[in-house]
């Protein structure tokens, strides 16, 4: 019994692992979406996140650069985004699609030299609380410092939208650009702040995946995470703390069908991994069809053009 | 309106930089790289028909997409009509896997278009009597049909002698798009491509629902104003978008690669958005932007042939082509704004 | 301390109107100010201005002899000017205390413990932690003021503010402004109603045409004295030959016609009922935002009411959309004639093609009749004199007046039995407006019907036969039109009764 207990504990050590990238991405995503940008270039600022986090690696040697410079190169690359869609005001679903675009192609062209390259041991945190108590030794010990900062960020994020002067006024910007400028408030300033915010948050993920989940660089290696954070911060209707546990649920499908696999069980993975799609657009679908929910629930401006008259 | 179709020119020659740019960067000669990127890959018969190839679905979804955009219904998830109308037409295609017959290959067709065109109502009929956002439901459905189509290669509709891989069996030769010429793999979906284009020309500019399509996108208080049928268009214009994007789909299981897998497209779903765009919607203009942007397909296959360059590399011309687009509307928006807040201010 | 607010030559102009010409006035603190005008008459502009939305191209405004820059809200709050827009700048989605909290500089605990007491002080009844969608219409201005109020202002500025109030939410907010006013704050109220100004304001200010026309106490103003002011001397009337008799037809009738919204800024319609008879005219006068927009929109198809009975030539069309009603003759020009009536970026022949009547042939069989369209396009540009013949000119080159007489012209070509417009001149020179009167005399003179939705009571005078006034919502009684002077309409249109 006690080597079963063990392994689920090791389990849900390894759903957490799993969720790491998708609750940084999508509690990102979630502050740009707040003050009412629709920004999905997500996959895109991820993989450019995994290979500048990589290279660095590489390059100096140095974790903390290869970390910082991830988070600086998925600001970088979302500058794009926010200097298209902020100042020359251009369609946010076409401008995120062309950086998912650019973006997966970019880091290939950059991540040319860089493959077969094994990756660096990232250091592991508690690792003999791990190893000496059962059950939940493997779930809240023996982590990477980023994996606590993954699953600290929704409580932060959520402190920060509730709690403070700048999470309001990023909230007021989502919920009418109008009023907000009307209030004296820097409208396209504070979206861009959310823009490159996001993109430092989906720039660490992708490092997440390539220097400590898989320590290696890989073509398209984010396969599709992006995508499901966008999903996922639909999932949680905006809200912070369902970001967690949609990416936990969202992760545990990952794992559980990988296990499944080993085991032979015959309920077609496909169906579970399709399932947070699915529930997304369920979810979609219960809040849209009362318009007091939906404007409660999602940022009012979502996806548009905000011109300030001169 | 001059500058409506000459920005996109302006946004080529934009990216042709920028890539040349990033090639100088990244330690390539840009000339050198250019130079197989965009000339190479069309300086023979072999690769022109290539072009023609990966032109030719970039074009069709982009003609249904043109629809959809132009009556400002933001259908992104032609991939997932895509492969929903390659799995349905596939699914045909198998069941006379070891037939021969002519009513064979249509049947596959009108099957892949039934497929896509089913699968673009769904999200068009969640946004009309739901509400909901077509942007976010048509994206989830892309992944849906994705490993839908995962599921049934691997299972039930895998090759029984196909030592577990995750592939159908081949087609039968009935229903194969015909070759067009001998050792060239250019098949006859390029006339449905062709078709695609002559028939959205024609509804759009020569039809009372194409009408209806084009006074809608501009103005909806229009629109309601003339007493159109706002819901019946929605779902008229998704089902033309999926019809397309199945149609796509169709044409590739059935045409080079003749049997249903994982990778039945290189995102194509996503690039024709970028194509329709830079072919503003028009159906002339269209069939220059997915020749243009197939080249970018092609391209990169040459250059990581030659260049060891990886093929992802095309995305980056292909991102860098709707960046350049994008702001070059800057201007046109621009203009357009201006006259937008004369208008209000007159009126306040 | 007491304050002293002038505005000192302030001048605003737009391509092709001047919002405000020259405009100077000056305000002492413990008064309530009017200012009150028309629609269009530079009421909103000028307190853009004084609230730092838009800047003047001239002009200058002092606060206790300093000379204010105001380039942004910002800079209004800062001098602390107050302003409570018609159109509430709230975050729906936030609550009260967050929307109040948002620009505060203070910390939560206090800023509470100061809302609390001015909840107290001046009896506001709202909950502070709901968000600002539950509330109602009158709770949400009343945030609004308390945003003001937290920052202690010396001016509060008031735009329309009871366009959405109830009755009693306006007698609770009068109570409220006469206490600011008793405080020590200044008090510019901006209105159209004439017995608010009275009722509530120590003096009255009337602009008209972008100009300052009259101030003056109110204790010498009665509701005709204002009204006279706000409306202008008319010009001699050329009024026209009144053909209606007694016993004529009534071709069109609506029954029971309510329309309730949930938007606030939407005007709800209370069982109006009235009829047009055969060759008649019928005006609805009325102050811009009293229902005029909810009132066309259902006549016109494009609102379906439920319950309501619009018989038109004897047969029920109450459950018809615009296309079909159009079968059955009837017409119309809407206000907005830029992006509605037609589509700038269309060709001329293309919005001629928006009014596909089924005997027009313009679409057979699903296809489009390029060569009918533009035939047909022809004789309108001929026939109303619109100052073009090319059919391929996109709409947005044409000037307002010949836009309009294009619009007309096609919504006209079908020989309509009852044509209903709102607002047909709006924003055109003379010539244009007395074209466009011509025509709808003698679409009258033919023995067809129209109804004419008209914020401009000249242009109602002139042409109606019969003329109702419609106020927050409610018609007025039908009025003979040699009964209705400009006097009786200005009464009517701002709230007051006649007899």
């Amino acid at each position: 019994m006690s080597l079963d207990i063990s392994f689920i504990g090791i389990l849900i050590g390894s759903i957490m692992a799993s969720s790491v990238p998708l609750i940084l991405a999508a509690s990102g995503e979630l502050i740009t979406e707040r003050s009412g940008v629709l920004n999905l270039g997500v996959e895109g600022m991820m993989i450019i996140g995994a290979i500048s986090g990589f290279a660095l690696m590489v390059i100096t040697d140095n974790l903390f650069i290869a970390i910082l410079g991830s988070m600086l190169s998925g600001v970088i690359i979302s500058l794009i985004f926010g200097f298209l869609t902020q100042s020359l005001l251009t369609n946010h679903v076409a401008t995120g699609l062309a950086l998912t675009i650019f973006g997966i192609g970019l880091s290939a062209m950059l991540g040319k030299n860089f493959v077969g390259i094994p990756g660096k041991e990232f250091p592991i945190l508690f690792l003999s609380l791990r190893e000496s108590i059962p059950f939940f030794g493997p779930i809240l010990f023996g982590h990477s410092i980023v994996l606590y900062f993954a699953f600290a960020l929704p409580f932060l994020t959520n402190y920060f939208l509730k709690k403070t002067k700048l999470g309001l006024v990023v909230r007021a910007v989502g919920d009418s650009p109008v009023s907000a400028s009307n209030q004296g408030i820097n409208v396209i300033l504070v979206r861009y702040c959310c823009i490159l915010y996001g993109g430092a948050m989906c720039g660490l993920a992708g490092a997440y995946l390539s220097l400590i989940y898989t320590p290696q660089w890989i073509e398209n290696m984010t396969a599709g995470r992006g995508w499901i954070a966008l999903a996922l911060v639909v999932f949680a209707t905006w809200s912070p703390i369902k970001v967690l546990i949609g990416a936990l649920i969202f992760g545990g499908i990952t794992i559980l069908q990988l296990h499944m696999q080993a085991i032979g069980f015959r309920i077609p993975v496909q169906f579970l991994s399709a399932l947070p799609y699915l529930m997304t657009i369920i979810v979609l679908v219960v809040i849209s069809r009362d318009s007091r929910k939906i404007k409660l629930n999602t940022p009012t401006s979502l996806g548009r053009i905000f011109y300030k008259e001169k | 309106m001059a500058l409506y179709f000459f920005t996109p020119f302006i946004a080529i020659i934009l990216t042709i930089l920028g890539g040349g740019i990033i090639f100088y960067i990244l330690g390539f000669n840009p000339i050198e790289s250019l130079k197989f990127y965009f000339i190479t890959p069309i300086s023979n018969l072999y690769g022109f028909s290539e072009l023609l190839l990966k032109a030719t679905p970039l074009c069709l979804i982009a003609i249904g997409l043109s629809f959809c955009f132009k009556s400002n219904n933001w259908n992104i998830g032609a991939e997932g009509q895509l492969t929903f109308g390659a799995i349905v037409g596939g699914g045909v295609a198998l069941l006379f896997y070891n037939q021969e017959g002519f009513y064979i290959l249509p049947l596959v067709i009108i099957a892949g278009a039934i497929g896509g065109m089913f699968f673009a109502l769904i999200p068009a009929i969640l946004k009309t009597y739901f509400n909901t956002n077509e942007i976010l439901v048509s994206l989830m459905l892309v992944y849906v049909s994705k490993l839908l189509l995962d599921y049934l290669v691997v299972g039930p509709w895998s090759n029984p002698e196909g030592f577990n891989f995750p592939e159908t069996r081949q087609f039968s030769d009935s229903s194969r798009m015909p070759l067009l010429f001998e050792g060239l793999r250019i098949h006859a979906g390029i006339f449905l491509a062709l078709a695609a284009v002559m028939l959205s020309w024609f509804i759009l500019y020569k039809t009372y629902l194409g009408f209806q399509i084009k006074v809608s996108g501009l103005s909806l208080k229009t629109a309601k104003y003339a007493g159109f049928k706002g819901k019946t268009m929605i779902l008229v214009v998704f089902m033309i978008s999926g019809a397309c994007a199945g149609l796509a789909g169709v044409g590739e299981i059935a045409g080079p690669i003749g049997q249903l897998h994982r990778m039945i497209s290189p995102d194509y779903g996503f690039t024709a958005i970028i194509v329709a765009f830079l072919g503003r919607l028009n159906p002339f203009g269209i069939i220059f932007a997915s020749l243009v942007v197939a080249l970018t397909y092609l391209g990169a296959e040459t250059a990581q042939i030659f260049l060891q360059i990886p093929k992802y590399t095309g995305q980056v011309f292909q991102g860098m082509i709707l960046f350049f687009l994008l702001a070059s509307d800057y201007l046109l928006f621009f203009k357009v704004k201006i006259l937008n807040l004369k208008k209000n201010e007159l009126r306040h | 301390m007491a304050t002293d607010l002038r505005i000192s030559n302030i001048s605003k102009i737009y391509p092709g109107c001047v919002a405000n010409d020259n405009v100077s006035l000056q305000f002492k603190s413990g008064k309530i100010y009017a200012l009150l005008g028309e629609n269009g008459a530079g009421k909103s502009t000028l307190v853009k201005i004084l609230s730092g939305v838009i800047s003047p191209d001239n002009g200058e405004v002092f606060l206790n002899e300093k000379n204010l820059k105001l380039s942004s809200p910002l800079d209004a709050k800062k001098n602390k000017i107050g302003m409570v827009f018609q159109h509430f700048n709230l975050f729906e989605t936030l609550s009260v205390f967050e929307n109040l909290s948002i620009d505060a500089t203070e910390d939560n605990k206090s800023l509470r413990v100061r809302i609390n007491e001015i909840l107290k002080k001046y009896n506001f009844n709202i909950e502070l932690d709901v968000p600002v969608l539950n509330l109602s219409a009158g709770q949400k201005q009343k945030v609004e003021i308390i945003r003001c109020l937290l920052r202690s202002p010396k001016v509060l500025i008031m735009d329309e503010p009871t366009s959405v109030l109830t009755e009693q939410e306006t007698e609770e907010l009068f109570i409220s402004l006469k206490k600011f006013c008793g405080e020590g704050i200044l008090i510019i109220y901006i209105t159209h109603k004439l017995k608010e100004v009275l009722s509530l304001c120590d003096e009255v200010a009337v602009m008209r045409k972008g100009k300052v026309v009259s101030v003056s106490h109110t204790q010498n103003e009665r509701v005709e004295t204002l009204a006279n002011k706000m409306v202008g001397q008319k010009l001699a009337k050329i009024k026209k030959k009144i053909n209606i008799s007694k016993n004529k037809d009534e071709i069109f009738k609506v029954k029971h016609l309510n329309f309730y919204s949930d938007d606030p800024f939407e005007t709800n319609l209370v069982n109006l009922n009235f009829s047009v008879k055969k060759g008649e005219c019928l005006g609805i006068a009325g102050i811009s935002g009293n229902g005029q927009n909810e009132l066309f929109q259902i006549l016109s198809g494009e609102i379906i009411t439920p319950d309501t009975s619009i018989i038109f030539r004897n047969k029920e069309i109450a459950k018809l959309n615009p296309k079909q009603r159009r079968e059955y003759l009837m017409a119309f020009s809407p206000e907005d004639r830029i992006s509605q009536a037609a589509v700038p970026e269309l060709k001329i022949y293309e919005n001629v093609a928006l009014n596909n009547f089924k005997s027009s042939n313009f679409f057979e069989k699903g296809l489009v009749n390029e060569k009918k369209i533009k035939e047909h396009s022809k004789k309108i540009l001929s026939d109303f004199s619109v100052n073009t013949d090319n059919v391929e000119l996109k709409s947005q080159f044409l000037s307002g007046g010949n836009l309009q007489k294009l619009i007309l012209g096609r919504e006209l070509i079908t020989a309509p039995e009852l044509l209903i417009c709102y607002n047909p001149t709006w924003g055109l020179d003379v010539g244009a407006i007395n074209y466009i009167h011509e025509t709808l005399i003698k679409i009258n003179d033919q023995e067809k019907s129209t109804i004419l939705i008209s914020t401009d009571t000249e242009e109602l005078l002139k042409l109606s036969d019969r003329i109702a006034v419609i106020y927050k919502g409610k018609l007025s009684k039908i009025m003979p039109s040699e009964e209705v002077t400009p006097e009786k309409l200005g009464v009517l249109m701002g709230g007051g009764s006649i007899d």
